[in-house]
């Protein structure tokens, strides 16, 4: 069967039906897949890309008095004005709203909390302002779509609204599985990781608010349309509310699990409440309550679980060779100088200098506390420094956010391995390869393909990947994910390479395997490598240079041999540490 | 000067009840990261608790007292039944107390009826504070805001419980392998949450409209006083003062509904000039 | 079409296209039935009245005396005869005080349930929502409560107190009982506080007393500490408080509280009525006025009887019957005489025999106008020790419309 046609199958489906059941049950159907487009469009800001948002409804709401206003207002071309109203405000309500939460970082319940004043000050304003809104009582007698002379019948509208409204659920759907919705997912698992591959996070979660922003506009203006009737009470947090309780009782990181959610508790309430008014309401609630309790991913999820896995096929992701970095490492490597870094009155670094401009591995030791961790985050930017620069292949790259550096060449691994775990070998490469090369539009038109660079097929092919490329990586070792991640940050493509910790929880063999891999890194593709380290025996295995680090400063900087034989170092590192892990 | 007074009062006491219904809020929301939809009901409950009190023609200290035991004892069962289930996501926490707020707002029905319960002022009148006569209630309810914060700080801050307290709260796992018990700490708090909801409830009944929904129109503003106050307890007092004195005096020389809006604003602006959490995430 | 290969002509083309056919050949017709055939369609069973009242949400303290009196409405009609011989039923929806709820479920009795009227008691904001979905299944809908008033629709009757009913006279009566005229405005921020208020600035100012100041504060609104202060400040010797149910209370007991009780400023309600009276408790309430179409202590043999069929059927304990219930009993009344009197429950039909009918009902006599609203009493009351006592009564009082008919 032809995929894109059955992928569109149910628009017609549901239009027909929405037609076919008459004007009573057809109309709330159409109606009801609105408002499930809505919440499919909040499944994937929130339950995807991690984005709690309470007031889903101002963005719909906005869109609603947009498309009552210009379809009541603007005459003939009324309907289409509102629709491209609706979109265009909800979208720039979301982005106003992102401004303010996505920004500035907030964590996911503080911005929560800051959607949550939203919804109430909209269903304020929208109870308020009279003169737009019809106030309290709200607009109603909001005429049919219609274009020109030509108007819809009730029919038509149902059918066509229904219709709509699936298109645009499939829409999201199809966006969700692209490598745009695994990027999110991504994020949402670990936003560290995801800036350390050269993703800007902000801007993706930026992108997506907005971008349901938009569908949720527009949607608020063919519910318009389709209902013909707007209060406050459609962009006030009890909306807000309902969009979040169906979004999760239908397993908000599904799409189609959402708009089921919505369809069965809209119709339920339609059908149900009035016959059993008074305990039509305890139920629910208690049902929310044990869903949460008991299925907390989900509906969807528990019955996707059960269904054969033969439905659900793997992704298979195609994985070239990209040709090898034409620069060169010409470039000049990474110069550190005198960067500091205070958090209030506690010094963490001062005065660091750092070269690593030539082929090499270069170890940074040091007691805890010595600021060795914190001198990689400031490096790749994840904690601001207060003094010094540094630069990155000639260029000054002070300061910049972490995406940007890794976009200019500056790979970072962290300590703790974060591959994502449902994700495949596979998957994950292909995910470190696009956050330099792709941008969000590239992310939503990619086929899962991508040409990984020499030096990730050099520790592929040495950790014995390649036939493995399928499964899941949370099925591999502790040392073998981090072999994994050492792939992905090379696949991100980097002329530079600093690690944190590499061989932490490694077995002997393991920790020998990196020692392998890290000098063929440096001895046949010319990478500077930095290394934090407390073992000894590999950083006498691997070192061609050693830097100490003590209370924020270099207290010592030479070869292996010169750092052990230096007394001072010995006295209050080394000494303990000989030969063994500290 | 006497009406700088009477508008120094009234601020006053307007912050008294902001921060009598906020405080439990900011426990759950600050210590356990839960936001609580349901702490509007367990308000409901404690004024419910008054009501029963007073029908039975018990004196108002014994409702106080019931109500704050009514309370703990819900908030216990609710942590233990639900709460618990939830700490790996605070975003299941929302949907299940929402659920919750619901289940015990009906049950408040089936057991009260919907009917405007009655509960009358134990200290009718006024009394003069420097020269200007001011609701003897509303003195009181100043000064138990007062104590009830301060008290609450003062656990949290000098006792060994309220170390463990703020110990879970830094680092749950950390404080797991320090010999401290998570779960019972957690459940102490939670509870105590609920217990000083349904003090504000008891405390409020006398000058409001006692009915099932009537949480409903005191967690918003709860709500507010925690967007403003962040995750501490201590600026509570702080952000109760300030959110009712722009109420008050946008609604003294303006107009009732700009203070609504002044007030939501400065809830957006107290979220926008804290320090922002940085891009760290534990990893 | 032309250019898709033949082996993409499969089942699902056949399936996609089958789906648009259907879904196009349904646009061209629309299955809507008119109340006539719905007659004929089930005539043998029941009519069924529905009735759209909250029965949750803010306001769902009113829902089930109203659908208490629908019930007893019912029962008397069909004692009587039923209506063009058939029984009657009454189908209850609950809006859940939210429009959209609402227009839901005012769509599932009028679409589902093909009722033969639709009586609604519930904001009009719902109304506003509703009243598109009635028009365009040609039923009638009667709006029952206290409302702004100012609606004009041949389909639709609403029989609730206006603020030209409830002020246009009271307010002079009040400013000579008290012999006070600076008055103080209090509403919530809606419709129906708004145009109440404006409604009474007018009668105020036509009867030489003077407006000192006018509010709007939320729905919701618990802390009154900072209105009360206003108020004062403004020192009026009449207050009139547009405010529904838990706000009323809350600002009562903290006005009561703040010295700015009734002895302070008399209080002319226009929605002070049992309920919200007794949350606010007897000290409080003492001497206040309230103005409505319907108090439960109005001493008639009419509202007696009514009262003692609603005890008799629903027991002692039954919730309070007040203005906001009644009324949808006189409206279920007027319909099924109406409807006998058409032979019809065709929404033109009904309306024409409803113009000009007049009944006695619990609160007195009441006639429904060819524009569209009832004539009705309007009682003003004063609380004593936490009853309502009828001081005043105007009989016969037209609400003012912009509706001629």
């Amino acid at each position: 069967m032809n995929p894109f046609v059955r992928k569109l199958l149910p628009v017609p489906l549901a239009a027909a039906a929405a037609v076919l059941a008459g004007p009573w049950a057809g109309g709330l159907l159409a109606q009801f897949l609105v408002l499930g487009t809505v919440t499919a469009a909040l499944a994937l800001t929130w339950g995807i890309a991690g984005i709690l948002n309470l007031g889903h409804s101002v963005t719909f709401g906005v869109g609603a008095y947009a498309g009552a206003w210009f379809g009541l207002h603007a005459g003939a071309y009324g309907s289409l004005a509102g629709l491209g109203a609706g979109a265009l405000l909800g979208g720039v309500m979301a982005r106003l709203i992102a401004a303010v939460g996505l920004r500035r970082r907030l964590d996911a319940v503080s911005f929560a909390l800051v959607t949550f004043v939203v919804a109430l000050a909209a269903e304020q304003v929208a109870g308020r302002w009279t003169g737009v809104t019809g106030g309290f009582n709200g607009l109603t007698d909001i005429p049919r779509f219609h274009i020109g002379a030509l108007s819809f019948t009730p029919t038509a509208a149902r059918g066509v609204t229904a219709g709509l409204a699936v298109l645009v659920i499939v829409l999201l759907a199809s966006l969700a599985r692209r490598p745009y919705g695994v990027a999110l997912a991504a994020v949402r698992n670990n936003e560290r990781r995801m800036a350390a591959l050269g993703y800007d996070v902000g801007a993706a979660k930026t992108g997506v608010f907005t971008l349901t922003g938009v569908v949720a506009g527009l949607m608020g203006a063919v519910y318009v349309l389709q209902v013909q009737f707007v209060s406050p009470s459609l962009i006030g947090l009890v909306m807000g509310t309902n969009f979040v309780v169906w979004a999760m009782l239908g397993s908000r990181r599904t799409i189609w699990g959402p708009v089921l959610a919505t369809l069965v508790v809209s119709a339920g309430a339609n059908l149900l409440a009035d016959t059993a008014l008074d305990s039509w309401l305890l139920v629910t609630g208690a049902a929310f309550v044990a869903a949460v309790v008991l299925v907390p991913d989900g509906v969807a999820v528990v019955v996707r679980r059960r269904l054969p896995a033969r439905w659900f096929p793997p992704r298979q992701v195609k994985l070239g060779a990209a040709a090898p970095s034409t620069g060169g490492r010409a470039g000049g490597g990474l110069v550190v100088r005198s960067i500091g870094c205070r958090f209030g009155p506690f010094t963490a670094l001062r005065g660091v200098d750092l070269d690593l401009t030539e082929p090499g591995v270069h170890c940074l030791i040091g007691p805890n506390g010595a600021g060795k961790s914190t001198l990689l985050d400031v490096l790749t930017g994840f904690t601001p420094a207060t003094d010094g620069a540094w630069r990155l292949d000639g260029q000054d790259v002070t300061g910049r956010p972490p995406w940007e550096l890794t976009r200019s060449g500056l790979g970072r691994k962290f300590q703790a391995p974060s591959v994502a775990g449902s994700l495949t070998l596979a998957e994950n490469l292909a995910l470190a390869r696009w956050g330099r090369t792709h941008g969000a539009l590239a992310l939503v038109r990619q086929r899962w393909t991508a040409d990984l660079p020499p030096e990730a097929w050099f520790v592929l092919d040495a950790a014995g990947f390649a036939d493995r490329m399928d499964t899941p990586a949370g099925s591999l070792s502790h040392g073998e994910q981090q072999l994994l991640e050492l792939a992905m940050t090379l696949t991100a493509g980097c002329d530079v390479l600093l690690l944190d910790e590499p061989t932490a929880g490694m077995t002997r063999s393991e920790t020998e395997q990196v020692a392998e891999v890290l000098r063929g890194l440096v001895h046949d593709h010319g990478l500077p490598v930095l290394v934090v380290e407390h073992d000894m025996a590999f950083i006498r295995s691997v070192a061609d240079r050693v830097t100490v680090l003590r209370g924020g400063e270099v207290m010592a900087s030479g070869t292996v041999a010169e750092i052990e034989s230096n007394s001072e170092v010995s006295a209050v590192y080394v000494g303990r540490a000989a030969g063994g892990r500290s | 000067m006497d009406q700088t007074i009477a508008l120094t009062l009234g601020v006053l006491s307007s912050a008294a009840v902001l921060a009598l219904t906020a405080v439990g809020l900011s426990l759950s929301f600050g210590l356990m990261r839960i936001i609580n939809l349901a702490h509007g009901e367990f308000l409901t409950i404690g004024a419910y608790g008054s009501v029963v009190t007073a029908d039975h023609g018990l004196p108002w200290a014994v409702g106080l007292a019931a109500a704050a035991a009514v309370g703990l004892g819900v908030g216990a069962l609710t942590e233990v039944l639900l709460i618990r289930r939830l700490y790996r996501s605070p975003e299941l926490s929302i949907l299940a107390t929402f659920g919750l707020s619901i289940v015990v707002r009906q049950l408040i029905q089936l057991g009260f009826g919907k009917d405007y319960r009655m509960v009358a002022n134990p200290l009718p009148g006024a009394t003069k504070v420097l020269g200007v006569p001011f609701p003897t209630y509303q003195l009181l309810l100043t000064g138990f805001a007062l104590a009830i914060v301060v008290s609450v700080l003062a656990v949290l801050r000098f006792t060994s419980l309220g170390l463990r307290v703020r110990a879970v709260a830094g680092d749950a796992a950390l404080s797991e392998t320090l010999g401290v018990r998570c779960t019972r700490v957690n459940l102490v708090v939670f509870a105590t949450s609920a217990g000083l909801a349904a003090i504000a409830g008891a405390l409020v009944a006398p000058v409001t409209n006692v009915q099932p929904d009537m949480g409903l129109d005191y967690v918003f503003t709860a709500f507010l006083v925690v967007i403003v106050a962040g995750r501490r307890v201590a600026p509570v007092l702080i952000a109760a003062l300030g959110l009712a004195a722009v109420q008050n005096l946008t609604t003294f020389w303006t107009d009732p509904l700009l203070a609504r809006l002044a007030v939501l604003l400065l809830a957006f602006l107290a979220v926008q000039v804290r320090p922002s959490a940085s891009l760290r995430v534990a990893s | 079409m032309s250019t898709i290969k033949s082996n993409h002509l499969n089942k699902t083309w056949l399936a996609v296209t089958a789906a648009s056919a259907l879904a196009l050949t349904g646009c061209a017709t629309d299955s809507g039935k008119s109340s006539a055939e719905k007659q004929q369609s089930d005539s043998g069973g029941a009519l069924k009245i529905g009735l759209l009242t909250s029965m949750s949400g803010p306001a769902g303290l009113f829902g089930p005396a109203t659908r208490n009196v629908a019930e007893l409405a019912a029962q008397e009609v069909n004692a009587s005869g039923g209506v063009l011989g058939r029984k009657v039923s009454v189908v209850v929806g609950d809006d859940a005080t939210n429009p959209d709820i609402g227009r839901q479920t005012a769509t599932r009795l009028l679409n589902s349930d093909e009722v033969s009227v639709l009586v609604g008691m519930h904001t009009s904001a719902t109304r506003e929502a509703v009243l598109p979905k009635a028009r365009s299944a040609g039923t009638l809908y009667m709006y029952t409560p206290v409302f702004e008033g100012g609606t004009c629709d041949p389909d639709l009757f609403t029989n609730g107190e206006v603020p030209s009913q409830q002020l246009k006279q009271t307010i002079p009566w009040t400013q000579s009982a008290t012999g006070r005229k600076k008055w103080f405005l209090l509403g919530n921020d809606y419709a129906w506080g708004r145009a109440s208020l404006d409604a009474a600035k007018q009668y105020i100012t036509a009867s030489g007393g003077e407006v000192v100041g006018t509010a709007f504060v939320p729905l919701g609104t618990t802390d009154f500490q900072a209105v009360i202060q206003k108020i004062q400040q403004a020192n009026p010797g009449l207050l009139l408080p547009a405010l529904v149910g838990g706000d009323a209370i809350a600002f009562e007991k903290q006005a009561y509280d703040a010295a700015l009780g009734n002895s302070q400023a008399q209080r002319l309600g226009i929605l002070y009525e049992e309920n919200t009276l007794a949350g606010m408790g007897p000290k409080v309430t003492e001497g206040m006025y309230t103005s409505l179409g319907y108090f439960q202590s109005l001493n008639t043999p009419a509202n007696s009887a009514f009262l003692t069929a609603y005890r008799k059927k629903f027991g002692a304990e039954a919730p309070t019957v007040t203005s906001l219930s009644e009324q949808t009993y006189v409206a279920i009344k007027a319909w099924a005489q109406a409807a006998n009197a058409a032979g019809s429950t065709e929404a033109k039909d009904v309306a024409a025999k409803l113009s000009g009918l007049s009944l006695d009902a619990p609160a007195g006599k009441v006639t429904f106008e060819k524009n569209r609203t009832a004539t009705q009493p309007v009682y003003v009351g004063q609380v004593t020790d936490g009853a309502v006592k009828i001081e005043k009564t105007f009989t016969d009082v037209a609400a003012d419309s912009k509706c001629t008919g």
